[in-house]
């Protein structure tokens, strides 16, 4: 009896086209469309030489030959006309006006213009640190210590970060596929649904039929979980294969992640399909809003507020399911795995259990007084 | 007149509480992500502040020093300490460097050993070569000062190394005033973009899926009132829905940016979404005729959040990518954005950038145009068939 | 004549809804379109309201041709459908008001229609109800009174009498018995055998979307070859008393089973007294005795019986 209830569950949500539509076609939509507005984003992040213009380069050849020597600008010599309009135009960050001071006009307090700033502190700087040298110790001008002295030496090592790493555009990625997990979970209040007769003919039908609930239910819960972590997953390898999104390799975490978010949104969809007095239609809308409002909070219109959350309401950020699936995934691309990732699978199980507990605990008890 | 009442009629029995849910919800979206304020464009230079986390194992007067240098020069966030917070922060870009003072630096330091500073940071980015030529001017300075023989004390070449790093270059800040300065409500009504999308869209299609409610339909079919008659009616409630619509928010606008609006740019600004308020009207008409009730609120999210994404109401269209810009033309919302964009930077209106911003204006109405011609085919097609 | 249809054809890609029908209508009927679910009542209703396009034939509504843009037939039509088609935002008076509005242009004449129609079907007591709070019943009512509250010409009804209470439905069938003495030509279609004798001044009987019979009651009745029907609760029968009332003359036919004796008379003709007298004479006790005429029922069913043999 369970095979058979098992197989009509499935074909019945296979064939549902709005299911598709919600849980496998939305989220590769919205994907999509994520990929397609965020592709540039952090393009700020890669720094470019800064495009200066000088103006009375002739007053002070040295200066401008260690400007050149820095490396980092691509310079001009311009008149100060052309160099105003160059750089109202944006074609320049800034340009510099060498005379008995040299100063710089830029457009805003960037940080390119603060570069600028700090290139021309630098070499007054300088000077002024030699001469002060000088006066304190007159000798040094005979030895070679200034003249082979290395102003410029990088005393910042290397890096621990890897750019790839730290592509925090996949946190919206990983929303996406927390919001089509938890879709899962109205399919687990239509479960409840049909095995109810207060709320369903359909319910009604099973209910005086012979077939024991617990089966139905375990059977249709079972089907729904199925299709859910299938939809997970052709979200995840559209992500994967045709985003070129990055999770990091280790695929087979993302696959348990995926199986037990897709077992805790429909377990929560059986909890408030119990719970909640009143007809399905509603029963969804709580699903897709507390879904909504969950992948709200772990990022997904605006990353800062997972940040937020996680720094000023960390207990939010461990009850919210959204979160614990997009911070799971998180843990697996930024920290490999680990007791991070660990605790964010526990918790998704022991929800799971605790929903899946209630609602078994609530249909046992129900008897109707009016149907 | 009678289907034109009857519009009301529904709307105020029917669909009142979804349509102010929609705004309530809309209006939090554009506060939420509302770049508080518009500041007084500063035209006083100051160094910017990269956002950092400074942790100093080597106890000593030198990396002390070292440490309220950078604590100077940039913005320290004290409550961020272990390495998994680090790490976290800089992820979302909350910091934008940790420098890690390891143990024994000064005596590596001072000792010519050339240590290296731990540095966790966004590789190659303009915060990072902003950071690093500050810390090793310090570094530098003071170095050149140690082996210098310069015969000062520990305290002296601080203080040395402060005096000299204290000196700045004069910046400047170029004052245009031929350039705008209206950010903050540029983002509300770049954003507003999805609102009314979003908004009008369900909210029209939805009174007309009551409308075209096959039985109802039907005995309206039979009776002598022309087809004509009820469409017209039928669009001029939905005129006047967009037009409250975009009074509200105008008035939403007008009480957070109370000054901005009052300027020749507010002004503008309201203009430009009435131009983008007739395509949302014309648009939520068209899908009113052509989708069933069922898929109407997948269509109208598709349709309000793809052009709000690729129009560039979400993201800044100078940061969407060259090919996703290419695409964007054809989206009503961008010509949208673009108009608010430019009104946005220029200070002074001259006729040259008013005819640019009308000329988006335009490119608007003629979308809404095409939507509503669309329309029209598609409900004298419906005309003539079987009903 | 009100409506003429003349060879209508209508297919829905391989299946023919409605095969070369003809219809004429006559000002003053009640006229009844009476078949199974699926015969084409409807599809027929919507062709000759210009709802739906047909393939084939001509349809003359006040002898004039059926457009959709026929405005000038359309005012004088009121037409109460299937479906219940009425505005849940609004209330009862106003989905009257609204309807009347697309007709009668004129606010004080309007009103009265109104204030009449809802008089008519009985409303009065639920003018500002929203039609979630009426019973099936009321609602049919309210569907009614939007279809005629212009007083209309030609009014059509499809099967306006589908789950409703017996009162409503007594109600709803006074009050097209008085449109109709008021002058409105009707066209009533229904499955309801009973309703449409009863009502009907003269009927069609449509199968597979053709015209299978028409006429009055009396003159369908008179098509088929069955009588009156005897029914007579015989405690014992003799097989030779049998044979003898089988040979009784206008008897049709007799059976004999489980107590039950059924005597059926030939065509028109009447047999109760003579089989009465037998069974007296006989002294045969018996203990209940009715008898029934011929339905529209019988009609049908010999009808399309007689077309499947065929």
């Amino acid at each position: 009896m369970f095979f058979s209830m098992f197989k009509y569950s499935f074909k019945r949500l296979l064939r549902n086209k709005v299911i598709a539509f919600w849980l496998i076609f939305w989220p590769i939509i919205l994907a999509t469309l994520f990929h397609l507005a965020f592709s540039n984003i952090l393009s700020d992040e890669q720094f470019n030489d800064i495009d200066i213009a000088i103006v009375n380069a002739g007053n002070n050849e040295e200066f401008v030959d260690v400007l050149k020597d820095t490396g980092i600008y691509n310079i001009s010599e311009q008149s100060l006309d052309e160099a105003k309009k160059m750089l109202i135009d944006k074609e320049i960050t800034g340009y510099i006006t060498v005379g008995d001071e040299i100063t710089a006009t830029v457009n805003q307090s960037g940080i390119n213009e603060s570069i600028i700033k700090m290139t021309l502190d630098k070499y007054e700087q300088v000077s002024n640190s030699y001469t002060a040298l000088i006066t304190a110790n007159p000798q040094i001008v005979q030895s070679d210590f200034l003249t082979e002295f290395d102003f410029s030496h990088d005393y910042i090592g290397s890096q621990t970060q890897n750019k790839n790493n730290l592509n925090l555009v996949v946190i919206y990625f990983y929303t996406v596929i927390a919001m089509a997990a938890l879709c899962g979970g109205s399919r687990g209040a239509e479960d409840i649904s049909g095995i109810q007769a207060d709320q369903s003919d359909v319910g009604a039908r099973t209910a005086v039929s012979p077939a024991k609930k617990s089966v139905m239910f375990f059977a249709s819960v079972c089907a729904s979980i199925t299709t859910t972590f299938i939809s997970v997953l052709l979200v995840v390898f559209y992500l994967m294969f045709a985003l070129k999104v990055e999770f990091g390799n280790l695929f087979g975490y993302i696959v348990l992640l995926c199986f037990i978010s897709s077992v805790t949104s429909v377990f929560l969809g059986t909890m408030i399909g119990v719970l909640v007095k009143k007809k399905l239609p509603f029963k969804i809308g709580l699903v897709i809003a507390i879904t909504m409002v969950g992948c709200f909070f772990s990022g997904m219109m605006a990353i800062d507020i997972k940040y937020l959350v996680q720094e000023k309401a960390p207990l939010l950020a461990y009850i919210n399911p959204a979160n614990l699936i997009t911070d799971g995934l998180y843990s697996l691309y930024y920290y490999g795995v680990g007791e991070r990732y660990y605790i964010n699978i526990a918790i998704l199980s022991a929800m799971a259990v605790i929903f899946s507990i209630v609602t078994i605990l609530v249909i046992r008890r129900q008897k109707y007084a009016h149907l | 007149m009678h289907t034109f009442k009857l519009y009301f009629k529904i709307i105020s029995r029917g669909l009142i509480w979804s349509f102010l849910m929609y705004f309530g919800i809309f209006s939090l979206f554009a506060v939420v992500f509302n770049n508080t304020g518009d500041r007084e464009k500063s035209y006083e230079f100051s160094l910017y502040k990269c956002d950092t986390v400074v942790i100093n194992y080597d106890d000593s007067k030198f990396s002390d020093s070292f440490e309220e240098y950078i604590t100077d020069q940039s913005s320290v966030k004290n409550d961020i300490k272990s390495e998994e917070e680090i790490k976290d922060a800089l992820f979302f870009r909350q910091i934008q460097m940790a420098v890690i003072i390891p143990e024994n630096f000064s005596e590596d330091f001072l000792n010519g050993k050339n240590p290296e500073l731990k540095v966790e940071a966004i590789p190659d980015s303009p915060s990072t070569h902003l950071m690093s030529l500050m810390m090793n001017s310090y570094l530098n300075t003071y170095k050149l000062y140690y082996d210098g023989n310069s015969g000062f004390s520990e305290d002296e070449i601080i203080s040395h190394v402060k005096a000299d790093l204290s000196k700045e270059s004069e910046m400047n800040i170029l004052n245009d005033s031929s350039k705008g300065n209206l950010s903050g409500i540029n983002f509300f009504f770049n954003f507003s973009a999805y609102v009314f999308l979003a908004m009008l869209i369900l909210s029209i299609s939805s009174i007309m899926a009551i409308f075209n409610e096959l039985n109802l339909r039907r005995r309206c079919i039979c009776s002598p009132t022309k087809e004509i008659r009820f469409s017209t009616e039928y669009f001029m409630g939905n005129l006047v829905i967009s037009l409250a619509v975009w009074f509200l928010f105008s008035v939403y606008a007008f009480i957070l940016y109370p000054e901005q609006m009052l300027s020749q740019g507010g002004l503008l600004y309201a203009l430009n979404s009435l131009a983008f308020v007739m395509i949302a009207l014309s648009l939520g008409f068209l899908l009113g005729n052509v989708c069933s009730p069922k898929i109407i609120s997948p269509i109208s999210t598709i349709i309000s959040l793809g052009c709000a994404f690729l129009g560039g109401s979400f993201v800044p269209q100078e940061l969407l990518g060259e090919n996703v810009l290419k695409i964007a033309r054809v989206i009503p919302s961008y010509w949208f954005v673009r108009a608010n964009n430019t009104i946005a930077e220029t200070g002074v209106f001259t006729s040259g950038a008013l005819k640019e911003i009308f000329g988006y204006m335009g490119i608007q109405l003629c979308f809404a145009a095409a939507f509503l011609a669309a329309a029209l085919v598609i409900i004298k097609r419906k005309r003539t068939a079987s009903v | 004549m009100v409506i003429q249809i003349e060879n209508l054809v209508k297919r829905y890609s391989d299946l023919v809804a409605i095969d070369h029908l003809n219809l004429e209508i006559k000002e003053g009927e009640i006229f009844g379109l009476l078949g199974p679910n699926g015969s084409g009542k409807t599809t027929t209703i919507n062709c000759i309201l210009s709802l739906l396009q047909y393939d084939k034939g001509t349809i003359k509504i006040f002898g004039k041709d059926m457009t959709p843009h026929s405005y000038d037939i359309k005012k004088d039509i009121g037409i109460v459908m299937q479906n219940v088609a009425v505005f849940d935002e609004l209330t009862v008076y106003e989905n009257i008001d609204y309807f009347c509005s697309l007709y009668i242009k004129d606010r004080a004449e309007r009103k009265k229609c109104v204030e009449e129609a809802i008089r008519f079907v009985g409303l009065e007591d639920f003018r500002k109800f929203v039609p979630k709070k009426l019973s099936g019943g009321l609602l049919r009512r309210l569907n009614i009174a939007c279809g005629v509250a212009h007083k209309p010409k030609l009014i059509i009804l499809d099967e306006p009498t589908v789950a409703v209470d017996p009162q409503s439905r007594n109600n709803i069938l006074e009050g097209i018995k008085n449109l109709n003495k008021n002058g409105a030509t009707i066209i009533y279609t229904s499955h309801y055998m009973e309703e449409v004798e009863q009502l009907c001044t003269r009927i069609a009987i449509i199968d597979k979307g053709r015209v299978i019979a028409q006429g009055t009651t009396d003159e369908l009745k008179s098509m088929i070859s069955q009588g009156e029907k005897v029914v007579v609760e015989v405690y014992y029968l003799e097989d030779e008393d049998l044979e003898k009332i089988r040979e009784l003359p206008n008897v049709e036919s007799a059976e004999f089973e489980n107590n039950i004796l059924t005597v059926r008379g030939k065509k028109e003709k009447t047999n109760l007294s003579d089989l009465l007298s037998f069974i007296n004479y006989k002294k045969i006790s018996y203990g209940k005795i009715y008898s029934e005429l011929p339905t529209l029922n019988d009609v049908f069913l010999e009808i399309t019986g007689k077309e499947l043999r065929d």
